[in-house]
């Protein structure tokens, strides 16, 4: 019997472990920006240097989770939440599937590599989204133990030890009450 | 080298870690958004994970597991019905050989119809409609027609460039198995194409270029057969690009002999392509061993010809080895060796390759 | 051969190479099912009668089809939506594109237009959002360099805005390259030498940068090889048609390659004193080129020093002790430069500073070069390279290829 078959239907097969993950490491992140452009120059220049109004989301496709950080009027760096359907966003940078998501910030991929790799989508003006993965790069040297940060940076930077430790509390207690 | 060329290869290989996971994106991009996958009994285990490779996008999947056999007008029919009623717009076919033909001969019917499928099987010059995306999903065992402009159905080769797929996905977790006798045979298909472009006048700088990276491809994953999780995703990715070259020289001398000999000796095309790679890489070495040392020393990491020269045997022998099949004899007579060469119609200095190749081989 | 972690790797273009591949255009066209195709073209490849050959390669009844030959060099979206409009106006049904890079990528654009049936090309912008087979699309590429036949970008400016767009999709690669000797023959020399360097550079970046896979690493390797048997030898022989046609494979190969590898600091510099003082493309290719070498050395010096092999051939290859080919390589490239910049009359430049503008005067200041640093660090290209930039770094490169120095080693920072 060359005809005989069996047909059936899935539901594509949905990851909750690895979407909580990834949620709760992205809001982190979200806040620790935020932080970031209080404590850090090279952050707060950054984003001096992108237009006014700019927002960036860090998302991954088809439907989030993402989060969305941007510069309000005055210019202030803030972490505008989890929403990424009622705000304009300037940049919006998108990973293709859950499982690179997960392995882009349970660290076993580092930033440049990541992109290598064609994790990333990236939908605006490559010249802000360049901006925007240094401010990143620079957030992971202060959140993670230097061992960590060198695997997602191609170069370590070079900083004052003291700087590096008070800058990592303050972006840490920052992150975590949200101012 | 010929300046003058024609080629053409419009596949896009992803290949490697969490590439199956990008198959909805990657769907997306080509404007499908309900797949049906057509898959061979006993690939439960890779059906489940590519389902689940679809994770959050609440796509649904269909799954059409075609059992036995060659591929019939009744599966088309099956096939047809199925992806018209429900909705499908875009195949994907997992593993390779019989299952791909019957989802290129499908995709004809299902997304334009079956009236131009009966159409295109009578007269496979007829324009066909632009199709929807068909997709591979890469197995090990293959017979090399999977990305070309190939299909073969009752028992007739058929021809268009509308039968190339669209994209070949090469992931760990859909290729399950060891380095089996059949692999083996499967990698001794993919050499003897490497070989035919350098022997064979119908080459390109462009098929070169995927013809070195076969070979770098291929050599890394026999070398490394014996070592579980190191040899899949460098072989399926070099079983992949032997359609790239049929696709371009409708299969080179070495290989169509091959075919000619399985046909003749009821023995498999595999086999009887180990029992024609050491002659066909001495005439190679011959003819151009320079050539393929230059071209292949940067490939393989290595710093002279001769070792280039003695990692294609090493990989010969392991091939062969590995098939059960070294040494293997097809005891061809003369007059067999003269028939085999008028059946696949050689001119020129390929016929005279041949001809000394076969009287090696009945000697 | 190192099996990356993951990679992708598409060229969808048929790629048809000759002396006579133009003679192939009325079949082609029969094959996609068209008659009436727009050819789109700038004045340059009018002037060199480039056009005339094209137009007398289509049947008789074709030879008043609608022609678009003013493409500026900097063309632009307004271009692009007064192309669609002409081809919507004459009923066209596919495009043939005759030119350089910039005239590929404004047909791109245009193509996306047409055939989505949007009215403006915004709408479009960004990552995979033309997810359909476009119109019939034929490119005839007439510099052997940008390789823009082979990609699946079209960069489309807003003068206005100021703004450039990108838009990525595999349908916006051309159906059909045709690489016809014909098309590169009258290409002067200076430009030539430029465009070749250009090649050389997506070659050899593909190669070494980060994403460089088992596919685009052959096809690196051709075209490196090609290009250095049949650069010289067409500058001291600008007739010569295999050199020529060899020459234009060898850029196809390399755009192939470089399209699914991406490119480095060469380009990101490169770009960078582009937009910024307007030097030529392959001019900014041709000098970087060393630097982008040198500065990459100590991460990639096995990948660097495999491709002295196609510049130098087997023996002289094995006869280099394996810690000396990379920086073989170096000096290869700079003598390259120093050789095309003698049978130019000094036209094809070693350093920036030499660079004159059409007054004739110094077209880069020194003060210049924090601008191009600054704007470079916003350039995608930055994170294929394989050793991190930070702004001091593009300074200290930007200074050197500036003066024409050599960099100093001790000054490379080593992640
Ligand atoms: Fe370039």
């Amino acid at each position: 019997m060359s005809n005989s078959f069996a047909f059936r239907g899935y539901p594509s097969g949905k990851k909750p472990f690895k979407k909580l993950l990834v949620a709760a490491m992205l809001w982190f992140f979200g806040r620790a920006i935020q932080a970031g452009a209080r404590v850090d120059k090279a952050i707060a220049k950054e984003f001096s240097d992108l237009p006014e109004g700019f927002s960036f989301s860090l998302e991954v496709i088809p439907d989030g989770p993402g989060m969305v950080v941007g510069k309000d009027k005055k210019g202030k760096v803030k972490f505008l939440g989890m929403n990424l359907h009622n705000q304009e966003i300037t940049l919006r940078m998108r990973i293709k599937n859950m499982s690179a998501a997960f392995l882009l910030f349970t660290l076993q991929e580092g930033n440049a590599i990541s992109a290598a790799r064609n994790r990333l989508i990236i939908d605006g003006d490559i010249g802000h989204a360049c901006a925007a993965i240094r401010v990143l790069e620079i957030v992971e040297v202060y959140l993670l133990p230097k061992v960590l940060a060198r695997l997602a940076l191609k170069r370590y930077p070079n900083w004052n030890i003291a700087n590096k430790i008070w800058g990592r509390i303050a972006i840490y207690v920052r992150a975590v009450a949200g101012v | 080298m010929l300046v003058h060329s024609d080629f053409y290869a419009p596949v896009k290989i992803i290949a490697g870690e969490g590439a199956m996971d990008n198959i909805a994106v990657e769907l997306s991009s080509l404007d499908s958004c309900k797949p049906l996958v057509i898959a061979p009994s006993g690939t439960a285990t890779i059906i489940r994970d590519l389902v689940c490779a679809f994770g959050e996008t609440g796509m649904e999947i269909g799954v059409f597991s075609h059992v036995t056999g060659k591929p019939t007008l009744a599966d088309v029919k099956n096939i047809h019905e199925i992806y018209t009623s429900r909705g499908f717009d875009g195949i994907i076919a997992v593993g390779g050989g019989k299952v791909v033909h019957l989802a290129k001969i499908a995709n004809i019917a299902a997304s334009s119809s079956p009236e131009i499928l009966r159409q295109f099987l009578a007269d496979e010059k007829i324009p066909l409609p632009q199709l929807n995306p068909l997709v591979i999903l890469s197995g090990l065992i293959i017979d090399g027609y999977e990305c070309s402009k190939y299909a073969i159905f009752s028992d007739k080769r058929y021809e268009s460039p509308s039968l190339i797929p669209k994209m070949v996905i090469v992931d760990k977790y859909a290729l399950s198995g060891v380095f089996s006798p059949e692999v083996a045979l499967s990698s001794a298909l993919v050499m003897i194409c490497a070989l035919d472009d350098y022997l064979t006048e119908k080459h390109s700088f462009f098929s070169r270029a995927y013809t070195n990276s076969l070979f770098g491809l291929l050599i890394a994953a026999v070398d490394k057969a014996r070592k579980p999780g190191k040899w899949k995703l460098p072989l399926a990715n070099s079983l992949s690009l032997t359609g790239f070259l049929l696709s371009n020289n409708g299969g080179g001398w070495g290989y169509q002999l091959a075919q000619a000999l399985a046909a003749k000796k009821e023995k498999s095309t595999g086999e009887c392509a180990c029992a024609l790679l050491p002659h066909l890489l001495e005439l190679a070495f011959e003819r151009c061993g320079e050539e393929m040392g230059r071209m292949l020393m940067p490939i393989l990491d290595v710093d002279s010809v001769d070792e280039v020269k003695a990692v294609l045997l090493a990989t010969y022998h392991k091939i062969a080895q590995e098939a059960g099949v070294e040494g293997i004899n097809l005891s061809i007579n003369n007059s067999e060796g003269e028939e085999m060469i008028a059946s696949i119609m050689l001119e020129g200095s390929a016929k005279a390759d041949c001809s000394r190749l076969m009287v090696r081989l009945s000697s | 051969m190192n099996f990356p972690v993951y990679y992708e790797f598409f060229c969808g273009a048929r790629i048809i190479a000759g002396h006579d591949g133009l003679e192939r255009i009325p079949l082609l066209l029969e094959e996609l099912g068209v008659a009436n195709p727009i050819i789109l073209t700038d004045k340059g490849v009018v002037g060199a009668g480039l056009l005339a050959i094209v137009l007398a390669s289509l049947r008789s009844e074709m030879r008043d089809v609608t022609v678009f030959d003013d493409i500026p060099p900097d063309s632009d979206i307004l271009v692009v939506n007064r192309i669609a409009r002409e081809y919507k106006k004459n009923a066209c049904d596919s495009i043939i594109a005759v030119g350089g890079g910039s005239v590929i990528d404004t047909a791109k654009g245009v193509n996306a237009l047409v055939s989505e049936d949007e009215s403006d090309l915004f709408n479009l912008k960004g990552a995979g959002r033309i997810k359909r087979q476009l119109k019939p699309f034929i490119a005839m590429p007439t510099t052997s360099g940008t390789g823009s036949e082979a990609t699946l970008v079209a960069v489309v400016k807003d003068n206005e805005k100021k703004v450039k767009c990108i838009f990525t999709s595999v349908f916006l690669q051309p159906n059909i390259a045709i690489l016809d000797s014909r098309m590169t023959l009258t290409l002067p020399p200076a430009v030539t030498a430029a465009t070749g360097m250009d090649a050389l550079t997506h070659a050899m970046e593909a190669y070494y940068c980060l994403q460089k896979n088992p596919i685009s690493d052959s096809h690196a390797l051709l075209a490196v090889e090609l290009i250095s048997q049949n650069l010289l030898k067409i500058m001291e022989n600008p007739h010569d048609k295999e050199g020529r046609l060899n020459l234009a494979i060898a850029s196809n190969l390399a755009g192939i390659a470089f399209a699914n590898s991406m490119v480095g600091m060469v380009h990101t510099l490169g770009h960078s004193f582009g937009a910024v003082c307007g030097v030529p493309h392959g001019v900014c290719m041709a000098v970087l080129l060393p630097y982008g070498l040198e500065y990459n050395m100590h991460k990639k010096s096995k990948e660097i020093g495999q491709l002295l092999l196609p510049l130098v051939g087997v023996e002289e290859y094995q006869k280099t002790p394996f810690r000396l080919r990379g920086e073989r390589v170096v000096s290869i490239i700079r003598e390259m430069n120093s050789s095309l910049n003698k049978i130019t009359e000094g036209k094809h430049p070693l350093r920036f500073k030499d660079i004159l503008g059409r007054d004739g005067r110094q077209l880069i200041r020194e003060e210049d070069l924090a601008t191009v640093a600054k704007v470079a660090r916003n350039d995608g290209s930055i994170f294929m390279n394989p050793e991190e930039l930070n702004y001091e770094d593009l300074l200290m490169v930007a200074t050197a290829s500036f003066a024409g120095n050599p960099l100093d080693v001790k000054q490379i920072k080593k992640g």
